[in-house]
């Protein structure tokens, strides 16, 4: 809303997009346009790789050449390092679109000084390599090591702050990196915060029990809207940064205590009780263990409790979800008279992924449904590459968290347990719920197991369930006894002297 | 240029290298200083080239420079380097070993 | 009438339910069947009607010869009619296995061309088929695509010379780090001054474009003195002078034709040099002085 007067809005400062995944969502567009922004972090929490990585997407995603100002390391290591990251800097600089300029400290470079200086030869190179190169974006990392080589700290203030003026009237966008001691604690060393004061990017890497979790915050653009608190980052081999736009607080707290029935009475009593109202829960099995039967009976027990439904199918048709339903007891063609069920189906080859999710979110939208589901993902998995489904799963499980919905995604992969890559990071942080389906082979025979691997916020049952599927539906019935191996799907009995170890299967939650 | 030491050798000249930043008033001291402490101390035995990083920052760039005024020394070998407008001449001699070049026997300056 | 097919190449086409006169009627190319001396024997529907639009009661009749009409137009002075002439002679008399020839042949309301194609009648020796097809259209956007061709090459050619002419004036690799330690005042005061001094330099411009095209001799020196010492005077560096230069071009280049524009480009490079060498003098002789 803008009226004219002293209370007007001033028009926000232009952000330029980084390109770095998830950042630029909790940026609100990314870096303020044509200034500069502080980076700063305790050593090990990844300044460099986001230094870099600024420049990197600039040239790969939006044809802008950078200058790479390193104070620390060598340029031949930054470039070594960064082969881990798929970044082919040598290639870059050969076609121009990517200089280094070389400012780190080799043997008898240094020498007493005798009078007074300034930075003018540092500033010079810098305007020279974004002259030859065309550069629209610059990184300096780390100040630290200026303020250990030249002792006169009150000129390198004045000289470093000379420096990003002259960047602005360059008019590239640029990031300075600076060393912090602790966590939580002073912005940065040396006082550096003092002339980078407009925009300030924290990293921090913080050891928590056993585990690092690694988090960025903007503490603040002048004259620009961005995501407050801390948000939850990891670096991929092969991709670099990349940042889970869900606040850390909003990852530990449940809106609300409500329960909603999973519809089925049993697996309600594993979960403690049923699901939470606003719960994102994953259901993991391979094909034909339950899935879609789960998906069909948590959508039949929102509509009987008079609840919008939305399911978002990639596997079947609509005919053959109905079908199959029907199969199972289960009526989606009155509950979709009704208006309460909206069944979306679309095979995944039709479009991209980003337009899938732009679809979701608008269905979802319209829709206005307190439960959804989505099955599955990984239909979507094979249509698209890893960085993208990764996006496509933040995207759409951050925008249903955040609406307070049910929400019920069915996956095949098997690892989404813990492992390394961002999305079984991510999934794990973000899912209140996990189940997991699994054919076990019991004396030649071929039975259901289901378990509920995690329940947050509350106490549920960690034995294996043998279920059965008919006419009625799913029916869970008694636990598996002494059986290992149920999560590969390849069991073995137990001798009563490693029962001990059974326990240690689910020991983490 | 090259003149005689006590044991008749030939001394080749010594060649200094200055970077400075345009010609400002920090740049004009440094040349000043520079060319009173080589008088002084070098009369007639040394060569001085003036690079500004304005004007040629690719040479500022391979020479590796940050701050100026630099005083590199590139003759003799080793080169050696000082920092800032020279005004302290005793860090400057001792800072490029100009004294050593010289092989003089005369009484430092202070 | 022979009812070969038209082209020698083809095999025996089948003829069983075709009735190929309408085929040859129904082309839109003018077709003729000539005999060894010249006479036409046989025409198409669309020569006919050609002949007719074009005020020739007789056409499609037999009798008339080709070459004949040819001769007359060829007396007449009209190259194409010479050539279509030795063309048509050289395939009856089996000298040449074809003949092809594109010629203008305009209406009073329009440009048109037409190809002219000469073949041996197979089967019928020493006698030919004649065909001339419109080719309008197909030759406008040829002509056109040459256009667009050379005004991209001048166009280009400004560009190039633009951006030489800008890498000529800088004199400072690093303004922005001059600006920085405060190398650069004189900026604001110049920029000021040289804005002043535009229109002058521009209408010196046009009166030396105007030179180019009327054969006038305007007294320029002077004034040209006179701009290069307000110039000196005001302390402009080389490249302050290639800027008032492009400025004015810019102007200029915007609007007219492009070979207005070329004029500009080339009169201006002249009076670029001119004004350069007056300023030169202003600072030798305070140099010297």
């Amino acid at each position: 809303m803008t009226a004219p007067g002293p209370t007007a809005a001033l028009p926000a400062i232009p952000k330029l997009a980084t390109g770095i995944a998830g950042f630029d969502f909790i940026a609100q567009g990314g870096l303020p346009a044509g200034r500069t922004t502080l980076v700063s972090g305790t050593a090990g929490s990844a300044k460099t790789v986001f230094a870099a990585q600024f420049l990197a997407e600039g040239v790969r995603r939006h044809g802008d050449s950078g200058v790479f100002v390193t104070f620390e390391e060598a340029a031949d290591d930054i470039r070594r390092n960064m082969e881990s990251l798929h970044w082919p800097i040598a290639a870059w600089e050969a076609a121009g679109r990517w200089a280094f300029v070389d400012a780190s400290p080799v043997a008898g470079d240094d020498g007493p000084i005798a009078g007074d200086f300034d930075l003018g030869g540092l500033l010079a190179r810098i305007e020279n390599a974004v002259r030859r190169t065309g550069a629209r974006r610059v990184s300096l990392d780390s100040v630290a090591t200026v303020f250990a080589r030249f002792a006169d700290h009150a000129t390198v203030r004045a000289e470093l702050l000379r420096i990003t003026q002259a960047l602005r009237t360059m008019g590239v966008t640029s990031v300075i990196t600076a060393e912090r001691t602790q966590e939580y604690g002073d912005i940065a060393r040396f006082g550096v915060e003092e002339f980078v004061t407009d925009n300030v990017v924290i990293l921090r890497n913080v050891l928590e029990g056993e585990r690092r979790r690694r988090t960025i915050e903007i503490l603040k653009f002048r004259g620009a809207p961005h995501g407050k608190g801390e948000y939850p980052f990891t670096i991929i081999p092969g991709e670099g940064l990349v940042v889970i736009p869900l606040s850390a607080i909003e990852l530990q707290q449940h809106s609300s205590d409500v329960r909603i029935t999973s519809g089925n009475p049993e697996l309600d009593r594993m979960c403690g009780g049923g699901f939470f109202r606003d719960s994102i829960i994953l259901v993991s099995g391979a094909t034909g263990t339950g899935k879609t039967l789960m998906t069909a009976e948590f959508l039949n027990a929102g509509v009987a409790s008079g609840e919008r439904c939305l399911v978002f199918a990639f596997e079947e048709s609509r005919e053959q979800l109905m079908r199959n339903a029907r199969g199972w007891g289960v009526d989606f063609r009155s509950a979709e008279a009704a208006g309460l069920l909206r069944l979306s189906c679309e095979y995944p080859e039709v479009m991209g992924l980003e337009d899938h999710l732009i679809r979701l979110k608008s269905e979802i939208d319209a829709f206005a449904p307190q439960r959804i589901a989505v099955d599955s993902l990984s239909a979507l998995e094979r249509i698209s590459s890893p960085r993208g489904f990764r996006e496509f799963v933040i995207g759409l499980t951050s925008f249903v968290k955040h609406r307070q919905v049910a929400g019920l995604f069915t996956s095949t992969t098997p690892s989404l347990l813990g492992g390394d890559s961002v999305t079984d990071a991510h999934i794990s942080s973000i899912t209140d719920s996990i189940i997991l389906l699994r054919y076990v082979e019991i004396f030649g025979e071929m039975r259901r197991g289901a378990t509920v691997l995690k329940m947050r916020g509350s106490m549920h049952e960690k034995q294996i369930r043998e279920f059965t599927i008919d006419g009625t539906g799913m029916h869970i019935g008694r636990a598996f006894s002494n059986v290992q191996g149920i999560l590969a799907g390849r069991p073995r009995q137990l001798s009563a002297s490693e029962l001990d170890r059974l326990g240690t299967l689910f020991a983490d939650e | 240029m090259a003149e005689r030491d006590g044991e008749g050798a030939l001394r080749p000249p010594v060649v200094l290298q200055l970077f400075v930043t345009g010609q400002t008033p920090r740049s004009l001291r440094a040349l000043a200083n520079l060319r009173r402490i080589c008088d002084a101390r070098l009369p007639g035995r040394y060569e001085l080239r003036v690079v500004d990083v304005l004007e040629r920052p690719q040479v500022a760039e391979e020479a590796r420079v940050l701050a100026t005024p630099t005083l590199i020394r590139l003759s003799p070998q080793p080169s050696r380097r000082v920092i800032g407008d020279l005004s302290d001449e005793r860090r400057v001699v001792d800072g490029l070993e100009l004294d050593g070049a010289v092989g003089t026997t005369h009484p430092s300056f202070p | 009438m022979d009812t070969s097919p038209l082209t020698p190449t083809a095999p025996p086409a089948p003829t069983e339910g075709v009735d190929w006169r309408a085929v040859v009627d129904a082309l839109d190319a003018h077709v003729a069947v000539v005999a060894g001396d010249g006479r036409i024997v046989a025409v198409n529907e669309a020569w006919r009607r050609f002949a007719l639009d074009n005020g020739d009661a007789r056409a499609g009749l037999p009798g008339p010869n080709y070459l004949d009409v040819c001769r007359v137009s060829a007396d007449e002075g009209i190259v194409e009619a010479m050539a279509a002439l030795d063309g048509l002679w050289a395939v009856l008399r089996g000298e040449r296995p074809d003949f092809e020839f594109e010629y203008p042949c305009h209406s009073p309301t329009e440009q048109r061309w037409f190809l002219m194609r000469v073949l041996p009648l197979p089967g019928a020796p020493g006698r030919a088929v004649v065909s001339h097809t419109n080719i309008t259209t197909r030759r406008r956007a040829l002509l056109d695509a040459i256009a667009t061709r050379e005004a991209d090459t001048r166009a280009e050619a400004a560009r190039r010379d633009s951006a030489r002419l800008a890498q000529l004036a800088e004199e400072h690799a690093s303004e922005h780090t001059a600006q920085a330690y405060g190398l650069d005042r004189d900026a604001a005061r110049r920029a000021q001054l040289l804005a002043e001094m535009e229109p002058a330099y521009l209408a010196l411009l046009d009166l030396a474009v105007e030179q180019r095209a009327y054969r006038v001799e305007y007294a320029t020196t002077d004034r040209l003195r006179q701009l290069a010492d307000a110039m000196g005077a005001a302390r402009a560096r080389a490249r302050d002078v290639v800027e008032l230069h492009r400025a004015a071009l810019r102007h200029r280049a915007a609007v007219g034709s492009e070979g207005r524009a070329e004029a500009y480009l080339e009169e201006g490079r002249l009076l670029l040099l001119q004004l350069m060498g007056q300023v030169l003098t202003y600072y030798r002789d305070q140099a010297l002085g």
